[in-house]
């Protein structure tokens, strides 16, 4: 805290790596050239101890990201205030470039799943969802972004496709998207969508932010399921619909997320190595 | 069609109570049966919630073992529910649900292992502040020492077990390389949990040391709490006490101590 804290700002578009616990020392002790860092707002909603004095000091050297996972922005509960009223907190101690939540839902009833729960696209849910949006980013005082979520189930009175139901969003909250290209990957493949057709159907002008990330594969008798674990490296195919994403979009900050079973602090950063290459063979081709 | 409450409640069912299934009706096969596909946000349900306890109670699945403690969390998972998007404030009856289960009714240490383990996680994430120093108690004028409010630091906790918990934890640590047995018979713990420099530490209490915190705790005066540790110890040096917590830091300053000392010497604007 105190004052005259120089912060770096926005966030570049690079490559990024979602930060957890285990890799603070090491991250603060060898300080990476990675782009800028990305943390779940929540492992923050505590008010004090080592996870603030380390992401104090890390903040002096990263732009940074909050991303949430527990708003549940897609409930028919009222939106809970108390977390946002944290997640407000946080926004001021640390002055994040950007700030993000996912399309889903996660508690009804005053009851809470912790997880990212599909939401039925429908008119009323745009209609509900874009209003809450929309009371968040007021509260919050900024514009916040909206990650696709992976899916393993569709509702049979869905109406909308999920890209154009996030494009709508988008043009009603005036929020962003954050575009998770392993999510698109999972959810298509779980659905038998293209993933290809599905980069098409999203406006590069709502898009500001890119997640890749490792899944896993349910095998059942006669079909699989993709499971979104991030306990893996990204897959060959995800790589492959990012670089075509970068095509369509241009360059993106772009977060390489593992949160199961986490590698050495080189592996990820690995990820991210390759993530940025990509960006800059982009960069040159947009320059050309 | 179900209106999005009516979903979402449906949805709720099904993934708490697996017969419950009316949301499978809403729900596309698309070469996969409804049931699976549900299955997997069940399975999400009990890994998040069960993974929140294995966190949090490390020692406990030692004293338990693996595969009970798997058993025991995730049945926690079903049957208590998560009131809050924040992780980390589920699993705080744990310790108590824990005892109830027959299984554990040999374990009588395991209930207060569980509660000091949920205060450690508790006090790893308290708010930071100031402690009360020395130097700031020096600034107020003897006449008006009576009047300093020796108030708990937020980061901090006081413990006390009928059974020697502080080694039973010590002993399960990972890094443990001393001696593996504690005996019942080596009696209750009175334990301080504290915090230095972002690690959490424990630290035993004398009785009547144990009883001037718990006092102070309360809200109670410097001369209450120290007729409570003079209760539990005729011989207890308040003095040399009261020194030792100012230098751990286990007082947190406040701005009617510092007014104390701002009254006289018109020096402290705040």
């Amino acid at each position: 805290m105190g004052a005259a804290i120089t912060r770096p700002g926005p966030i570049p578009a690079c490559a990024g790596i979602g930060l957890r616990a285990v890799h603070c020392r090491e991250v603060l002790e060898s300080l990476p050239a990675t782009g800028w860092l990305e943390v779940h707002s929540e492992n923050y909603f505590g008010k004090g101890g080592s996870p603030h004095a380390y992401l104090e000091a890390l903040r002096a050297h990263y732009p940074l990201s909050l991303h949430g996972v527990g708003l549940s922005l897609g409930s028919a509960d009222p939106l809970e205030l108390g977390h946002l009223e944290k997640l407000l907190a946080l926004i001021e101690r640390y002055e994040p470039g950007l700030v993000s939540e996912h399309l889903s839902w996660g508690a009804i009833d005053g009851r809470h799943f912790n997880d990212l729960l599909p939401l039925p696209y429908t008119e009323e849910a745009l209609d509900h969802v874009s209003g809450r949006v929309s009371e968040a980013q007021e509260r919050l005082g900024r514009r916040i972004l909206l990650e696709n979520p992976s899916t393993y189930l569709r509702f049979t009175h869905s109406t909308i496709a999920e890209a154009e139901f996030l494009s709508e969003l988008a043009r009603r909250s005036g929020c962003g998207i954050l575009l998770d290209v392993n999510n698109i990957y999972v959810s298509a493949r779980n659905h038998g969508l293209d993933p290809y057709a599905y980069l098409r159907a999203v406006h590069p002008r709502d898009v500001e932010e890119i997640h890749l990330a490792g899944f896993t594969v349910k095998r059942f008798d006669t079909a699989e399921l993709l499971i979104d674990t991030h306990s893996r490296p990204v897959d060959p195919e995800v790589w492959a619909l990012y670089r075509a994403a970068l095509e369509v979009l241009g360059p993106l900050p772009t977060l390489i997320e593992w949160d199961k079973d986490l590698p050495p602090l080189e592996i990820l950063l690995g990820e991210a190595a390759r993530a940025q290459s990509m960006l800059e063979e982009t960069q040159s081709a947009h320059a050309a | 069609m179900p209106t999005l409450r009516e979903l979402q409640s449906a949805f709720a069912r099904a993934l708490t109570a697996p017969q419950a299934v009316d949301v499978a009706a809403f729900v596309m096969a698309e070469g996969i049966a409804a049931e699976r596909r549900i299955q997997v946000y069940r399975n999400n349900l009990l890994a998040n919630l069960s993974g929140a306890i294995e966190a949090i109670y490390p020692v406990v699945r030692r004293l338990i073992g693996e595969a009970l403690f798997r058993k025991v969390s995730r049945a926690y998972a079903r049957a208590v529910p998560s009131r809050c998007g924040d992780l980390h404030a589920y699993g705080e009856s744990f310790p108590e649900w824990l005892t109830r289960l027959p299984e554990m009714s040999s374990l009588v240490y395991l209930e207060d292992v569980a509660r000091l383990e949920w205060t450690y996680h508790q006090v790893f994430h308290a708010v930071d502040a100031a402690p009360l120093s020395l130097a700031a108690l020096a600034e107020v004028p003897a006449d008006r020492r009576h009047e300093l409010r020796f108030a708990p630091h937020p980061a901090s906790a006081l413990l006390q077990s009928a059974y020697p918990v502080l080694r039973i934890w010590q002993v399960n640590q990972e890094d443990w390389a001393g001696e593996q047995t504690v005996s019942l018979d080596e009696g209750g713990d009175e334990i301080l949990v504290r915090r230095q420099r972002g690690d959490v530490e424990f630290m035993r209490l004398t009785p009547a040391e144990y009883g001037l915190l718990a006092a102070l705790r309360r809200g109670g005066s410097l001369e209450q709490a120290v007729t409570e540790a003079l209760g539990r110890d005729r011989a207890f040096d308040v003095g040399a006490s009261l020194t030792k917590h100012l230098q751990l830091g286990t007082f947190v300053e406040q701005d009617s101590n510092r007014n104390l000392a701002g009254e006289d010497h018109g020096i402290h604007d705040r």
